[in-house]
């Protein structure tokens, strides 16, 4: 069906959410992804999740410096510090 | 011996480097561990890319700063501090990598990465030829809106993402990691990847879709049924 | 130039998640401002003609004022500048509903003709019949299922399209069942005159959303 041709399937979407986040869609794709968004759910949905994905990435716990290593590497810092200066 | 150049041109070190830069080379402690300590978790995490154990890990992390000291006179900021304090952390890691025999994931080898056609969703989740719907979600993707935000955002999810992104394809861990676990930006990682930007795109893409399908059967199993 | 904006609760642009300053009282909401390329992202301001509407609406229906260069594209226009006016009440789930339901009866329509020409009186004459979306629905898989079995492809499909618009109906998602309408319309006017009925079709969805609503042509 002529019209069907032209429709960007739910399948074609998914692969195009990355460059659509990144904002490298090319305008008529661009036009065409939101269209798509503005009459699937289903593709909301799908991108809201890929969204909340990254998001709860972003707030993955990042280790601290134990004090015996920051310590030494003070230490390290202040021998630097005391390195002769040409 | 390790090369502590500072590689491919890129974002040049900025204005709050260039203070950062003389205050350290004044000597300043206070900036030099604030540094260390805004730094480490980001380290730890990078480190961990390449070397499988924890405490090999932070070995790396504190050789990288004693490698910012040694070439700390002669950093021209052809590139930014974070770029090249990379760069010296990622030879670290690759070298003892190899002193553990373990697989390096160079990410100019990105293509050996995983099967080029693998679809992002599996095409089970959509209609099949011949139905008027061809290519069209079959059930909806649940929306996530309607989970509690406690659920969402809690410890458990979150380890249920590490542990995603964890199990990538290690080319697709590393650019994952640095763009939306660190927040670097697309420039910042190709040049400290050596990536052209389709290739991270794609590779972000990949990590993604794996870690998203990883996080949607997991809050599927714990939601409650409608 | 005047224009429309479809938003979500709290004056959220859907995808985007760009809020829009909204009006206070009988002043206009403040003027929205971007600067960057008039092309489709996250630099522009989109806004809908009333011709465009049956693609986008949903939510809630402003009409808004777009300020100096505008680019037009195929579905949609691009401003730099731009400010709510006034939110048009009058759509509110009660004229959604209104709105998907006669969308979703014309699908019905389309699909008896369909149907019927297929030789399906039957369906045809029970999917006419059906008196709520409920049985619209239930009548259109009936049909769909007997079109199947008899190796009819066309028929399937535009049976199906009229239990998919009364199921997105019942919600309502009027953009999905505009986006049924279109494809209804399609199949039922034959491949050589597809486009210009789906495009007929549309037409036809904005002037419902003119003269229910009050609109002014953008």
């Amino acid at each position: 069906m002529t019209l069907a041709a032209n429709d960007l399937t739910c399948q074609e979407l998914v692969e195009l959410v990355t460059e659509y986040l990144e904002g490298s869609l090319p305008a008529e794709a661009r036009i065409e992804f939101d269209e798509h968004l503005a009459m699937c759910d289903g593709c909301a949905n799908y991108l809201d999740q890929m969204r909340r994905t990254i998001e709860i990435a972003g707030k993955l716990t990042e280790a601290s410096i134990s004090p015996q290593a920051q310590e030494s590497l003070l230490g390290a810092f202040r021998g630097w510090k005391s390195r002769p200066q040409p | 011996m390790l090369d502590q150049g500072e590689g491919r041109p890129g974002p040049a070190a900025s204005a709050s480097d260039a203070a950062l830069l003389e205050a350290l080379r004044a000597g300043d402690e206070a900036a030099f561990s604030g540094l260390v300590q805004q730094y480490h978790g980001q380290f730890l995490r990078v480190a961990s890319l390449y070397v499988s154990d924890q405490a090999v890990a932070e070995e790396v992390v504190q050789e990288t700063w004693l490698g910012l000291l040694r070439g700390l006179d002669r950093f021209e900021g052809r590139s930014s501090l974070k770029t090249w304090l990379f760069r010296i952390l990622t030879n670290i890691a690759k070298t003892k990598a190899v002193r553990e025999r373990r697989s390096i994931p160079f990410s100019a080898l990105w293509n050996a990465d995983a099967d080029p056609d693998e679809p992002s969703v599996e095409p089970e989740r959509f209609f099949g030829e011949g139905h008027r719907w061809q290519g069209h979600w079959a059930p909806y993707p649940q929306s996530w809106s309607t989970l509690p935000e406690a659920q969402v955002l809690s410890d458990e999810t979150r380890a249920r993402v590490e542990e995603a992104i964890a199990t990538l394809p290690p080319s697709q861990r590393e650019v994952i990691t640095l763009r939306d676990v660190q927040g670097w930006t697309s420039d910042e990682v190709c040049n400290s990847l050596s990536l052209s930007e389709t290739n991270q795109r794609v590779l972000l893409h990949r990590a993604r879709s794996k870690v998203r399908r990883a996080l949607e059967l997991y809050l599927g199993e714990t939601a409650s049924p409608r | 130039m005047i224009a429309y904006k479809v938003l979500r609760d709290g004056a959220i642009e859907p995808f985007s998640e760009r809020r829009w300053p909204a009006p206070e009282g009988a002043s206009p909401g403040e003027w929205l401002a971007v600067t960057g390329q008039l092309r489709p992202g996250d630099d522009a301001l989109p806004a809908f003609r009333l011709r465009d509407l049956p693609y986008w609406i949903n939510h809630e229906l402003w009409v808004a004022e777009l300020g100096d260069e505008v680019a037009e594209f195929d579905r949609l226009v691009l401003a730099r500048r731009a400010r709510l006016l006034r939110r048009v009440d009058a759509w509110d789930r009660r004229t959604a509903l209104a709105f998907s339901e006669a969308c979703a009866q014309r699908v019905r329509d389309y699909a008896a003709g369909v149907l019927r020409g297929a030789g399906l009186s039957d369906e045809a004459n029970a999917l006419e019949r059906a008196p709520s979306l409920e049985a619209q629905r239930d009548a259109g898989i009936a049909a769909s299922e007997a079109a199947t079995a008899a190796g009819l492809a066309d028929a399937a499909t535009a049976a199906g399209y009229a239990a998919d618009a009364a199921v997105f109906g019942l919600e309502p998602q009027p953009a999905t069942v505009t986006f049924i309408g279109a494809h209804a319309a399609a199949i039922a006017a034959g491949e050589a005159r597809a486009v210009e009925a789906s495009h007929a079709e549309r037409a036809w969805q904005a002037g419902w959303l003119k003269e229910r609503l009050g609109l002014e042509d953008a």
